[in-house]
């Protein structure tokens, strides 16, 4: 474009009073409803906020995507110069691309399966160049793979989507918005998809290109700790409405917003350990529960029976002392996990070790943390556990009988002492049956008969889990992620187990939500005694909730250990890079946290 | 919205997003009220659904319509027919030989009359939709029951039982269907199986329609079986101790209901241009008894005179099968997942 050179001072991005409604059966939804923000040349903003916040539809708006859709936008976007509300449809594809590129949260999906990167990039220049010539694009490719740290650009060009890891998918999306030396970048939740140590390196490109390019940037997120380290000044929504606004600093130390305290009480803290973590939700649950009891002093039964109980289970933190642990709930020794992968010549199936050889004692009223990235083996190893999968290799024992190769009817009774939270609300939950149902079922397939003995439990246990008990007809889709949750710990608990594997159990839900779900987990293991294995990719979850950690990699455990001293003194490097990797919420720690990591970097090389 | 959440009251209530999928009414539709709302809003999926729910009662009450609209089905009226040329006369009983371009639409007979024996056209319409509608859905009915069960054990067990089921899914779908059909109609004797005359007919064409389809729903239902069956609900049934019995009733089987309810509203329209071309060939129903594929077998003879009953019956197989593809279309839209949030 041929427009004189914007002066420093003159923001790149300014919206104001953005509205955007969306007509539904129900009636109008106001997604967005009268944000504004600025993003000057070379800026950082970040946008934050939980899942429904409208900040997906502000990036989609800020490109103009909802041009034939039936949503309604009101209010002003510019992009360059550029007024995205009322421009043409010419305009505004001349104006995506070149003035603002964007970087999508999926790099599986946002990427051509069908073509090779270099192509993708060369079109991408060409449609706003056309008289750039093919190989003058084809070397800007190049130079552009490299700018982003692809390595071998020059062969790596002519590679497929497929043939990319996902954090290097991530990086030709973000070389493929730097092929017109866009002005802004809009990065919507670039790093959800991938992996800790990838997150850092996905996220130090994007500083490292803004500050050597002097390119504006836009980093939309859910997670306040991966905005914090890479923008000047932060956008906190909800329900449409930007709460708080201002620099990244001020409002991550002295938030003004409720909301904002409270999103940023309730981010896992890597720093924090579990007898700190537990100590402040068993004060809060005594306090909640003496005020309870205040309120409802006519009672007379209920303070006579309740009395004893609280004052038990709400006992200050005390580890109990290792000599007393007798014999473990569970041992594993040495199991492993062969999983065929079919492929190479011919189709023949080739050995794939899912899991390598992994061994643990867990005692009762323990829990076990497992960390580790995707596909270090971790949920493989938690299905091993639960006998969803029979080991390859190795033994399992739980409370000294031997269940490695046990068949499922002699599993069943077994069953009843083991139960599984799973990753995915969505996906663990029925459609098709009542939650009352889903949870219910336990109990059926366990052989009871009674109806109404049925029913009785199911609704004492949604209360328990902080539903109601008229919930008991509704199908899941009425429910939002923290509640399915909350369904699936009911189904898991009905049967009064000894032992609960969670399974990832709060990577799909959003931090406040995912702060109640890891509470209630901490109240029903003082309540029922109960042991766990959490597995999670998130270090600060693992600790918080975790007396021991193991840390998994490529289907082995590289360190396992007490939870405070793995955090505090790793001993394998695995762990130690790791740690460096985790998003930080203080700004200046996670500066110094990426100095470290580029000066590592560069010492590797 | 409920306060902040860092009021520990709040965290033992419903989340404070719960609301926010779309207000408070919303939490209590169940899924089949959703599509229903869905499909009310979908224009052309509901006049398909009216227009099918219509076909049914006529069939159904195809007695009482043509004792109040027309004659009974077999009855000839050859007063009106020209006996040289077979067309209806424009004017019967005059001295005039001159054919009636409209083929006798009056208000005695509605949609005019049948050339050389001159039945009501109407009657036979509405008595061939029965026909049609009958064999059509008992024969849906038979692929779908075999398609079910043998996709969901297909797609259930896998291994060497989805491996021969899935083959044996390929040989029916191979099989030359039509001349099948001309051939057994010819080798079953009359009073097999107990039955006689156009019963039996009727029965054959059940049998060699429900019985060669059912791999069209096999698939699907295999298909989905397989996906379903790695969902982690299916995991969580089989941690909580669920036989193979109790994953696939309770948890498989809900969930194909509505991709087979949507599949079956779509194979009835091409079963029913398969009767009416089986019926066409002479190898369906035995005359008299109308049916819209024997009427347009005899009506090929007439075109040029009285084009009328080519085009009626025609029409007749045309508007029905449109019907249930829109129906079903609009069913599908409605239940897809994909178009909801």
């Amino acid at each position: 474009m041929s427009e004189s050179v914007p002066s420093s001072a003159s923001p790149v991005v300014r919206v104001e009073d953005l509205r955007v409604v969306f007509p539904t059966m129900d009636g109008d939804v106001h997604a967005v409803n009268g944000l504004s923000f600025e993003v000057p040349a070379g800026g950082a903003l970040g946008i934050v906020g939980e899942s429904g916040s409208g900040k997906s539809v502000t990036s989609l708006a800020l490109m103009g995507l909802h041009r034939g859709s039936r949503a309604r936008i009101t209010g002003s976007i510019e992009v360059a110069g550029q007024d995205v509300v009322s421009a043409s449809d010419r305009k505004l594809r001349r104006m995506r691309g070149n003035d603002i590129a964007m970087v999508f949260q999926d790099p599986m999906q946002s990427l051509h399966p069908q073509f090779t990167v270099g192509n993708q990039l060369v079109e991408a220049l060409r449609v706003h160049r056309p008289e750039v010539s093919r190989s003058e694009a084809r070397a800007r490719a190049v130079r552009s793979l490299e700018r982003v740290g692809i390595p071998h650009p020059q062969k790596r060009i002519n590679s497929y989507p497929h043939e990319f890891s996902g954090g290097m998918r991530q990086r030709v999306v973000i070389a493929m918005g730097l092929m017109c030396d866009p002005k802004v970048l809009l990065a919507d939740e670039p790093t959800t998809a991938l992996d800790v140590t990838v997150q850092a390196q996905v996220l130090d490109l994007l500083d490292e290109l803004r500050t050597d390019l002097g390119m504006g940037l836009i980093l939309v997120s859910h997670d306040l700790a991966v905005v914090a380290g890479s923008v000047d000044e932060v956008v906190v929504m909800r329900h449409g409405v930007a709460v708080e606004r201002g620099d990244v600093r001020t409002v991550l130390a002295e938030p003004e917003h409720p909301y904002t305290r409270a999103l940023l009480a309730a981010v896992p803290r890597v720093d924090l350990s579990r007898a700190q973590r537990r100590a402040r939700d068993r004060a809060e649950r005594a306090q909640r529960t003496r005020q309870e009891q205040r309120r409802s002093t006519g009672a007379t039964a209920a303070g006579e029976a309740g009395a004893k109980e609280p004052d038990r289970a709400f006992a200050p933190f005390t580890p109990e002392p290792k000599e007393e642990r007798g014999e473990p709930l569970l041992r594993v020794e040495d199991v492993a996990q062969r999983f065929g992968v079919r492929g190479g010549v011919w189709g023949r199936t080739t050995d794939f070790w899912a899991v390598k050889g992994v061994s643990f004692d867990l005692f009762r009223g323990e829990t076990l943390g497992i960390v580790g990235e995707s596909g270090s083996g971790k949920s493989t190893l938690s299905r091993m556990v639960m006998r969803l999968l029979e080991p390859t290799r190795g033994r399992v024992e739980f409370e000294g009988r031997d269940i490695t190769h046990m068949s499922e009817r002699e599993l069943r009774p077994l069953r009843r002492d083991m139960q599984m939270v799973f990753q995915n609300p969505y996906s663990s939950l029925n459609p098709r049956v009542t939650v009352g149902d889903a949870i219910g079922t336990a109990l059926r397939v366990q052989g009871e008969r009674d109806g109404r003995k049925v029913r009785r439990q199911v609704q004492e246990l949604l209360e328990r889990v902080g539903l109601e008990p008229d919930h008991y007809n509704r199908f899941p889709h009425a429910f939002s992620g923290g509640q399915r949750q909350r369904i699936a710990i009911a189904r898991a608990l009905i049967l009064k187990p000894k032992l609960i594997i969670c399974d990832e159990p709060v990577s799909a839900l959003d931090v406040s939500t995912q702060d109640q779900v890891l509470r209630l987990l901490s109240e029903l293991q003082d309540d029922f005694g109960l042991t766990y294995i959490f597995v999670a990719h998130d270090l600060a979850v693992v600790r918080q909730v975790s007396d021991r950690v193991a840390v998994m990699r490529a289907g082995e455990v590289v360190e396992m250990g007490d939870s405070d001293s793995v955090y505090e003194e790793p001993s394998s490097d695995y762990t130690r890079q790791l740690l460096n990797a985790a998003p930080v919420l203080d700004p200046e720690h996670a500066r110094e946290l990426r100095a470290e990591r580029v000066r590592r970097r560069a010492r590797a090389s | 919205m409920t306060a902040p959440m860092d009021a520990p009251e709040s965290s033992q209530h419903a989340d404070p997003d719960a609301a926010a999928t779309g207000g408070a009414n919303a939490a209590n539709r169940s899924l089949r009220q959703i599509a229903w709302q869905r499909f009310r809003g979908d224009r052309v999926g509901m006049a398909g659904g009216i227009v099918v729910l219509l076909l049914i009662l006529v069939a159904l009450l195809a007695p009482l319509l043509t004792s109040w609209f027309g004659y009974p089905p077999n009855q000839f009226h050859q007063d009106l027919i020209d006996p040289l040329t077979g067309g209806v006369l424009r004017d019967p009983g005059g001295s005039s030989q001159e054919l009636d371009p409209w083929g006798g639409i009056s208000t005695q007979h509605l949609l005019g009359l049948e050339p050389v024996n001159g039945r009501d056209l109407f009657s036979r319409i509405v008595y061939g939709a029965r026909t049609s509608l009958l064999v059509a859905t008992v024969a849906t009915l038979v692929c779908v029951v075999i398609g079910t069960v043998l996709g969901i054990v297909a797609g259930y067990f896998g291994g060497w039982v989805d491996m021969v089921i899935s083959r044996a899914m390929d040989i029916f779908l191979a099989f030359p269907l039509l001349l099948f059909a001309i051939a057994l109609v010819g080798v079953v004797p009359d009073g097999a199986f107990g039955l006689t005359g156009n019963n039996l007919r009727i029965g054959v064409l059940v049998f060699i329609i429900g019985f060669f389809n059912w791999p069209y729903i096999g698939r699907i239902v295999r298909g989905q079986t397989l996906t379903l069956k790695e969902r982690e609900f299916v995991e969580a049934a089989r941690s909580l101790g669920a036989g193979s019995a109790h994953i696939v009733f309770r948890e498989i089987l809900p969930n194909l209901l509505t991709p087979i309810l949507v599949y079956s509203t779509l194979l009835i329209p091409t079963n029913i241009l398969f009767e009416a071309a089986l019926s066409f060939l002479g190898v369906g129903i035995n005359p008299p008894m109308a049916t819209w594929g024997g009427m347009l077998d005899n009506a090929l003879r007439f075109y040029t005179t009285s084009p009328h009953f080519v085009i009626i019956p025609g029409l007749a197989i045309f508007v029905t099968v449109l019907a249930f593809n829109l129906f079903g279309d609009g069913l599908r839209d409605a239940f897809d997942p994909r178009s909801s949030d």
